[in-house]
Formats: structure tokens, C-alpha cells, sequence
């Protein structure tokens, strides 16, 4: 057993060294709160149009984007991006595909459109900026 | 708004509080304030019980709010009629002016919780929803449940969030607040995660308070407040501090169990217990493992200790089958053959070993690791002092449910190095605070160590 003199400084020691690191964490949160990015609030922004424009009492909608032209498994990225998509558009159920009859767009440029005519058919198209868009299948 | 959630999130707390009191009605200060702080989770895990009956029962979910305020207002009215003058004497009289060395430690406390909470709110005003496990499961889980009303039961099934077979107590609370304020507010489930962060602390400290004594726990929650993991995992949002508080909570029970021969311990033991399998997957194995601690309890004592912890289990038990009844099955489990395969793959306990050692030197993030500070604490004081109950059960617990994860780890389907950089330093601390409270509970306390110098100048 060490003499009282240690274990007591020990103790100190303890305390002292929780509450500066207390004191650090605070510091270090200071500074790493600039570099949060709250992707969630931006992009709730950026499907706000969507959320408009859906028609009430839409249950489920579908979703395609780059990786679906591409026919290759999602970068982490688009992976962030579909379920913040999911997150941003709840209580509506988003699922990848074209299967129903609204489909939310994620693309990085407008080179989609005859390959979505191929899959769909007859579609009316609604772009709201971003890369975002509205797609209403006409045609079941 | 985040005012008003916290006042509501307050009020199941002292509902929770009334319940323990009605089941165990000790009037001693310590047990109190153990009472007190077990509130917020017994509150918590009533409530989202409760809300998962109602909507499976499909009532309408208007009234719910109502249902649960006609029921804090019953157990305010027990309680009340239990209580006497008498019993509020009994109590006053407990108080005692606490030393200047102990004023001066809860002082450093407050300073402590004063600059968590600074930290918390600067980072969780940085994102506001939280971090990606937050908003992908928990979060749009309530969202579905607030706005979506009945219909979010059908959107489990279908998988229409990540990890849907996630249990709901997180969920729940949150959806329950939305309902009543009438607005998915992002700052409610802020302060769901603030409301059991200082939970969790606050759980530490009296479940110290009673198996020590008040300077114990004083020291152990200044230490944890510095710690940055909660902190972290308090502004994600993540699950894991409501675990890590249900684990505290029936670790503390099966304790006290064996320092005083209560049965109703047990009882709120299983109640907890189950509240873990009701937050997160792992609380399910906490359960087997909890279930097995109370047989071997029940061998040693030569009693049948079975019967009063099963009982505490069951309400929330039947909730979490019933609920999985319904969801999606878990990613973990999909190919059978290949996990088992895994467990003879040298390389995976390899990698497992060298994150195991990465988080081991790293966590806490303080310069040297608070692990290895804590090892030398514990070495400098080391003098075991007569402990009444059976320390073999909080450390037993600690050792199976990290063993559990480490299988978990070896079985997984998903890429195994993704897995323990994702998840291996919130495991951790899901069973940290088991940790703390065994080992300072061993460990002499502040007042002790002191005490031991006046004592020999007197001499």
C-alpha cells in the first residue's frame, strides 16, 4: 500500500486533471463546432420544394440518382444523401426505384431523360433547382 | 422550446421517481436521491412502453398525452396518501451540514456539469439534429411515429427507416414530447439526450452515494463529466448513454440485492434490465446475461430469486416482443453458416485485438489514456475496504456483455474494420459506468484517504 501522502495526492491529482480536461473538452468543442456540418438542415432546405409540391396523402415515393444510371453500388456520399432524402421527406416511405407513381430525382447533371423515358414511359418532370427533381409518372 | 421539453421530459422523471417510491419506499436521503435520478429512466421506460401498447392497440393518439398525465396524477395522489408528516420528519432530520471538503467537491461539481453543458449546447447548436445513427434511425423513427400516427406500426414492417427493428424507448419519448408541443421540433430530441446525459452522471453518483459514500461519488462524476465520449455521444443523439444508464440501473439493483436482502430490488432490477433490451439490440443480451447473474444469485443464496426478477422483466419484455413481432428482421443474423465460419478466422480476433488495444490507449481522449490513469488510480489507493455485498456480480456483468460484443464483432456480416471504427468506442462505454461503479466501490473514497491522515496526526 502506497503512504497516505500519495494516495492523498492521487486524489488531487484526479480531480485536478478531470476538471482541466473538463475545461479542454470545452475549448476543443469551441473549435470543432466550425467544422460540423449540419447536413440534415441543409438539406431539408434543399427538398423543401418537394415536400410542396407532393400531393397530400402521398404514402410512398421512389428515388433515383447518379448511381442509378451508373447501375453500380452508391458511393458512401450518395448512400448519405438517399437517407437524408429518407430523413427529410418522413413520413413519406422513399425506396430506390421507379416503381411508384412519383419519383424524387438526385442528379448531378440533366443527362438522364432518355433513359428514364426507356424505363418509365410517358413522365411529366419538375426541376427545383439543385440537381433536384419531381418526377409524376402519366402512364401506371 | 428546449425549456419546455425538459419540464415535460422532468415531469415523466418525477412520475418515474413516484413509481420506484410506491415499489420501494425507503425514506433514507441516500436512497432518495438514487430514487431520484433512476426516475428519468423509469420514467422514460414507462412511457414509451406504455405509448407502444396504445398505438398497438390503436388508440387514438390525441389522448395519449392525457392518459399519461391522468397517470402521474394517480401516483402523486398513492404516494400522497402513503406519506405522512412523520415520514417528511424522518427525512428532514437526515440532513447533515457536509463537511468543507465535501462542500468544496460539490462545488467542483457544479463547475463540472456548468462546463459539460456549455460544451454540449455549443456543439448540439452545431447540429441541431444530431449525427447520422440520430437522424437515420432514431429521430426519423418518431418523425414517422409523430406525423404518420398509426400508420408509422405498417412503416416498421415495411423497413421504411434504417435499422426500423431497433427498439423504440428512444423513439417514443421523442415522438411523445412532438405530440404534445404539437411540432417535430429538432430540439426535442436535444434535450432527450441532455435529459439522460445528466441521467447517466447523476446515476453514477447516487449508485456510488449508497455503495460508497457521498465523496465517492462526487469524485466519479467530476471524473466522467471530462470525459469527452459523453459529451460526443450526449450532442449525437446516439442510444448508447440510455443504455449505458439501464445497464448502470440494474447492475445497481442486483448490488444492492446482496447488501440488503430486498426482493423488490430484484423486481426493479428486471424492470431495468428490460428497458435495455426496450433501448438498443444489446440490452437483449444484457437481459440473458442479467437473467443469469440472478440463477447464479439464487444458487449462492439458496433461494429461488428467479421469481422476483422475472416478474420486473416481463412488462417491458412482452413490449420488445410484441415490437419485433412486427419489424424487420436484424442485418447481423442473415447468413448463419458464414458467421459460424468466422469464428475460426485467426485474422478477425487479430483485427479485433489491435482496435480493441487503439480504443483501449485512446479513450477519454485525454493525452494519456483514461484508462491507464484510472489503472494507476486505482493501484496508488488500492486497500480494499469491507464491502457488504458481492462485487462479483457488477465485474461478472461488465466482463460477459463485453465478451458478448467481442462475438458480435467476430460473427458480423458487415466489413469488420468499418464495423469497430463505427461502433467499438460506444460499446465501451455502454458498459464503462458498470466499470466505474465496481471499481469505486472497492476504491476508499476522498473522506476516507483523508480521514486516514487526520487520524494518525491525532495519534
Amino acid at each position: 500500500m502506497f503512504p497516505i501522502v500519495i494516495r492523498r495526492i492521487a486524489v488531487i491529482v484526479f480531480v485536478a486533471l478531470s476538471l482541466w480536461l473538463s475545461a479542454t473538452n470545452l475549448f476543443n468543442g469551441l473549435q470543432s463546432r466550425r467544422q460540423v456540418q449540419d447536413d440534415p438542415s441543409n438539406w431539408e432546405s434543399r427538398l423543401q420544394a418537394v415536400k410542396q409540391k407532393l400531393p397530400a396523402g402521398t404514402q410512398d415515393v421512389g428515388y433515383i440518382a447518379d448511381e442509378t444510371l451508373r447501375s453500380q453500388a452508391p458511393t458512401n456520399g450518395e448512400l448519405v444523401e438517399f437517407d437524408l432524402t429518407k430523413y427529410s421527406l418522413s413520413p413519406v416511405i422513399v425506396h430506390r426505384g421507379v416503381k411508384s407513381p412519383w419519383i424524387i430525382g438526385n442528379f448531378s447533371a440533366r443527362n438522364f431523360d432518355g433513359w428514364l423515358k426507356n424505363i418509365i414511359g410517358a413522365y411529366e418532370i419538375q426541376d427545383l433547382g439543385s440537381g433536384i427533381y419531381l418526377i409524376h409518372k402519366t402512364k401506371p | 422550446m428546449i425549456v419546455i421539453a425538459l419540464l415535460i421530459y422532468l415531469a415523466k422523471l418525477a412520475g418515474g421517481f413516484l413509481l420506484i417510491h410506491l415499489i420501494w419506499d425507503s425514506r433514507e436521503l441516500k436512497a432518495l436521491i438514487l430514487k431520484l435520478f433512476l426516475g428519468a429512466g423509469m420514467g422514460a421506460g414507462i412511457s414509451s412502453t406504455l405509448y407502444f401498447l396504445w398505438s398497438w392497440l390503436t388508440l387514438p393518439g390525441a389522448i395519449y398525452p392525457c392518459f399519461e398525465l391522468v397517470v402521474l396524477l394517480v401516483l402523486i395522489v398513492m404516494v400522497w396518501r402513503k406519506e405522512t408528516k412523520e415520514n417528511l420528519q424522518i427525512i428532514r432530520a437526515q440532513f447533515v451540514m457536509p463537511s468543507k471538503r465535501t462542500f468544496f467537491l460539490l462545488g467542483l461539481l457544479f463547475i463540472a456539469v456548468l462546463i459539460c453543458l456549455a460544451n454540449f449546447s455549443f456543439l448540439a447548436r452545431a447540429a441541431p439534429h444530431g449525427f447520422y445513427d440520430a437522424w437515420d434511425i432514431w429521430n426519423i423513427g418518431a418523425r414517422f411515429v409523430y406525423l404518420s400516427q398509426h400508420q408509422w406500426i405498417g412503416a416498421v414492417s415495411q423497413n421504411a427507416w434504417d435499422h426500423a427493428d431497433y427498439p423504440l424507448l428512444v423513439t417514443l419519448n421523442v415522438a411523445d414530447t412532438w405530440s404534445m408541443l404539437g411540432g417535430d421540433s429538432p430540439q426535442v430530441p436535444v434535450a432527450f439526450s441532455l435529459f439522460f446525459m445528466l441521467g447517466l452522471v447523476g446515476l453514477l453518483f447516487s449508485s456510488l452515494l449508497i455503495s460508497n459514500d457521498l465523496e465517492q461519488g462526487t469524485l466519479v462524476a467530476i471524473v466522467v463529466l471530462s470525459l469527452v465520449e459523453l459529451a460526443d455521444i450526449g450532442f449525437f443523439q446516439y442510444a448508447d448513454i440510455q443504455l449505458a444508464y439501464f445497464f448502470l440501473a440494474t447492475v445497481t439493483f442486483l448490488y444492492l440485492y446482496t447488501v440488503e436482502a430486498n426482493p423488490r430490488f430484484l423486481f426493479l432490477a428486471g424492470l431495468f434490465a428490460g428497458f435495455s433490451a426496450w433501448t438498443k439490440n444489446e440490452g437483449g443480451t444484457f437481459v440473458v446475461i442479467s437473467l443469469l447473474a440472478c440463477l447464479l444469485l439464487s444458487f449462492t443464496e439458496k433461494k429461488n430469486l428467479m421469481k422476483f426478477f422475472i416478474p420486473g422483466l416481463i412488462f417491458p419484455l412482452i413490449t420488445v416482443l410484441l415490437f419485433k413481432s412486427i419489424a424487420p428482421p436484424n442485418d447481423l443474423f442473415f447468413d448463419k453458416a458464414k458467421s459460424f465460419q468466422q469464428l475460426f478466422d485467426i485474422s478477425r480476433y487479430q483485427l479485433i485485438l489491435s482496435q480493441l488495444w487503439q480504443k483501449f490507449t485512446t479513450f477519454g481522449s485525454w493525452k494519456i489514456s483514461f484508462l491507464v490513469i484510472l489503472i494507476v488510480y486505482a493501484i496508488a489507493l488500492w486497500k480494499p475496504r469491507a464491502v457488504k455485498g458481492q462485487l462479483w456480480i457488477p465485474l461478472g456483468i461488465f466482463l460477459l456483455q463485453f465478451a458478448g460484443y467481442l462475438v458480435i464483432y467476430l460473427i458480423t456480416p458487415h466489413d469488420l474494420y468499418w464495423h469497430l471504427t463505427t461502433s467499438l468506442d460506444r460499446l465501451m462505454f455502454q458498459v464503462f459506468p458498470i466499470l466505474i461503479f465496481w471499481l469505486f466501490t472497492i476504491l476508499p473514497s476522498p473522506r476516507v484517504i483523508f480521514a486516514e491522515k487526520l487520524s494518525r496526526k491525532s495519534a
